[in-house]
């Protein structure tokens, strides 16, 4: 009977695993291989052993990119606090709190080639942005941001923060949702005030659902890859060139896959090591 | 019983289904079926490419012309999919450059090896030129626009300039557009100095890329400064804006039609968009030849045919892409699209010396008046992408002043020696 029942439940879960083998497990396996390889999709691959990597070694562009990749991670401590504070204000019911949370979440289903221009435009010398900036007397001579090399990368930065907030928020909501409120009313009765509740109950608890955005952002932020495509595509000066641009570059400009398949490696490597960062300060995403 | 038979009919049919999608394309039936991608034309020239398939169907019984049109920005990673799933088109339309880094990757066969050398003898040499390498042919060339100059006589008229007397040379054109920012506050001009623009002015200015061995780079003498500061100093004076180094000559299309621009430097077919954007500039604009500097060359994209390494059938390919190309197809694709035939006979076509009275008619006569001075300036090197990001990251560095011009081309020219 045992038996049986394993034997049902590895049937459900074979069509998701076939799935994941060929488009999850296969590519991770083969771009691995391919890293060691000399690849240009038309010839074979030929094995070249650590080649790549120490080709890599000496590109300063993958470095730089890679500088600025991490740099990007910046994104991740803010994104969390402004996406635990919408899902807070939006956490009530009041009337058409639907709308709002809708609202929040419209960015995240737009596509990154609409909001790219969207912000492109926003940002212009002759933008909104730049309006308000030379009404409020912050700015003399208007300047694109996205041609400011001192600016540029943190403009992009903006726009990851402002399309991400309603994914992050959701997932916030969801574990707001789902503390038990007995907590926080027998924190009241006991004299805590609506910040220590907020800070010594609500937030640990919050805590797995924070090793979660985290990562994920954190992740997000080392891949970071469409909105510079279409926004700067890394420029000006190289100021937001990134990793996976580089990446990029070399597989579908210069067609060396295996360099760039190595490249990849050396990225997972580094989200590697910040996810375990991120576990570290979440301590595990353990509550207590 | 029925329900069997029903179910086994069904069965066959989706096995005979299958087995038919996993034939490879070219092999179908008794017939041939011959796959023929293009770049970004439809939906605008939908009929003609539906006709010059049925035209080549109608004269050649038995072959089927597939066609598919494949947006630009996709066409590079489409085309090596294919090819290394051993499924390529027969014919792929692709620009120089593009050609240039597939025959580099052993992509493509020579189409030489496979038609007669007096079927090439229609093109002109130069255009010809772009897809010979190693002494072979890997392209047939087909469309191509040489820049024209397009300016609004209404803006002309307010800074005091004559309609009639537009800049002829690089140096006119930059005293044009400095009076029309002094005198109207409006931009003069957008020149295409964005992203690695600046080595087709270099070109276009007489000066060399590389030395006489090509293995080095040598746009960093004093003359390649001095043009890239004076530039940037145009830069710095607000002569263009700085849209110009974000989105080049979009920006630039879009500047002027919205009335805001003096001159535009573009390809005849854009002019179709300043047309559908805003009628009143279209009407107030005249065309004049792409000004000149001391090379006495414009740069001028070629676009072409090519067949990849593992087609099947690269003599029927080989056919094709000269069918496609011949001077009837040439010509009537270069009526329905405002560019210029590369084949000799249909650029000697009374059309592009018939004047008319749009700005389309005048690019027109203005081309055929100045493809003397058309010339490929694709630079062709090895790593590319790294060399072409020193290239702009370095210019760009100039003009926003965290470099000075020769500090710029001293670095992007290290960085070239090191590769080449």
């Amino acid at each position: 009977m045992k038996l049986r029942n394993t034997l049902i439940a590895y049937g459900f879960l074979l069509p998701a695993l076939v799935l994941m083998g060929i488009y999850t497990f296969f590519p991770i396996v083969f771009g691995t291989y391919l890293g060691f390889t000399e690849y240009n999709v038309i010839t074979p691959p030929r094995f070249v052993g650590l080649e790549n990597f120490r080709t890599l070694l000496g590109e300063s562009y993958f470095w730089s990119g890679l500088w600025n990749s991490i740099r990007y991670i910046l994104v991740v401590p803010v994104i969390q606090l402004v996406s635990i504070a919408v899902a807070m204000l939006v956490n009530r019911q009041l009337p058409g709190i639907g709308g709002f949370r809708t609202a929040y979440y419209i960015p995240v289903v737009s596509s990154f080639a609409v909001v790219g221009l969207m912000w492109g435009w926003m940002y212009d010398q002759f933008g909104p942005v730049n309006f308000v900036l030379k009404t409020l007397g912050l700015v003399k001579n208007p300047t694109n941001l996205l041609l400011n090399p001192a600016l540029a990368l943190y403009a992009v930065m903006f726009v990851t923060l402002w399309k991400g907030i309603g994914y992050y928020m959701v997932l916030y909501l969801a574990g707001l949702q789902s503390i038990d409120r007995s907590y926080e009313e027998a924190a009241l009765i006991d004299g805590a005030n609506r910040w220590q509740v907020f800070w010594n109950v609500t937030l640990p608890l919050l805590r797995p659902i924070i090793l979660i955005c985290s990562l994920l952002s954190t992740i997000s932020a080392i891949k970071v890859f469409e909105e510079i495509f279409v926004m700067t595509g890394g420029g000006p000066a190289g100021s937001t060139y990134t990793a996976l641009y580089f990446i990029y570059s070399k597989a579908f400009q210069d067609f060396k896959y295996g360099e760039a398949a190595a490249a990849g490696l050396v990225v997972a490597v580094v989200s590697l090591f910040f996810s375990i960062l991120n576990f570290k300060y979440t301590r595990g995403g353990q509550i207590s | 019983m029925r329900k069997l038979t029903v179910r086994v009919l069904l069965s066959a049919a989706l096995v005979l289904a299958l087995l038919a999608a996993m034939v490879p394309t070219g092999v179908l039936a008794a017939g041939k079926t011959l796959e023929f991608w293009t770049i970004s034309l439809s939906p605008f020239f939908d009929t003609q490419m539906k006709q010059l398939a049925a035209d080549y169907e109608k004269a050649n019984p038995g072959v089927t012309v597939k066609w598919v049109d494949v947006p630009y920005a996709a066409i590079q990673q489409k085309l090596l999919s294919a090819i290394a799933a051993g499924n390529p088109p027969d014919v792929v339309n692709l620009s120089s450059d593009m050609t240039v880094q597939l025959y580099q990757q052993g992509a493509l066969a020579p189409l030489s090896d496979y038609a007669p050398a007096s079927a090439f003898k229609v093109y002109f040499p130069k255009a010809l030129d772009t897809f010979k390498f190693n002494g072979k042919i890997y392209g047939t060339p087909w469309y191509w626009a040489p820049k024209v100059l397009a300016y609004n006589t209404d803006i002309y008229k307010k800074a005091g300039l004559d309609p009639n007397k537009p800049p002829r040379t690089v140096a006119e054109m930059i005293a044009q557009a400095k009076q029309i920012k002094d005198k109207t506050g409006m931009y003069g001009f957008m020149p295409n100095v964005n992203g690695i623009n600046f080595l087709t002015i270099f070109q276009e200015a007489g000066l060399p890329i590389f030395d006489k061995s090509g293995k080095k780079a040598v746009f960093n003498s004093p003359a390649h400064v001095k043009l890239l500061q004076e530039y940037v100093d145009l830069y710095k004076h607000d002569y263009f804006p700085e849209d110009t180094l974000r989105r080049g000559y979009l920006g630039a299309t879009e500047l002027y039609s919205e009335g805001k621009l003096g001159m535009l430097l573009t390809g005849p077919q854009f002019l179709i968009r300043v047309e559908k954007d805003n009628k009143a500039v279209y009407d107030e604009t005249r065309v004049a030849a792409y000004p000149l500097d001391k090379g006495q060359v414009t740069h001028t994209p070629l676009m072409g045919l090519s067949v990849p390494a593992n087609v099947r059938d690269k003599k029927e390919a080989a056919k094709f892409a000269l069918f496609a190309t011949n001077d009837a197809n040439q010509l009537a694709f270069a009526k329905a699209s405002n560019t210029f035939p590369s084949t000799i006979a249909a650029a000697n076509d009374p059309f592009f010396t018939t004047g008319g009275p749009t700005a389309a008619d005048q690019a027109r006569i203005v081309d055929a008046k100045q493809l003397k001075h058309a010339k490929d300036l694709t630079v062709v090197v090895p790593d590319a992408s790294n060399l072409f990001k020193a290239f702009k990251d370095n210019i760009e560095a100039a003009f926003f002043g965290s470099k000075s011009p020769k500090q710029a081309l001293d670095d992007i020219v290290r960085v070239w020696n090191a590769s080449l």
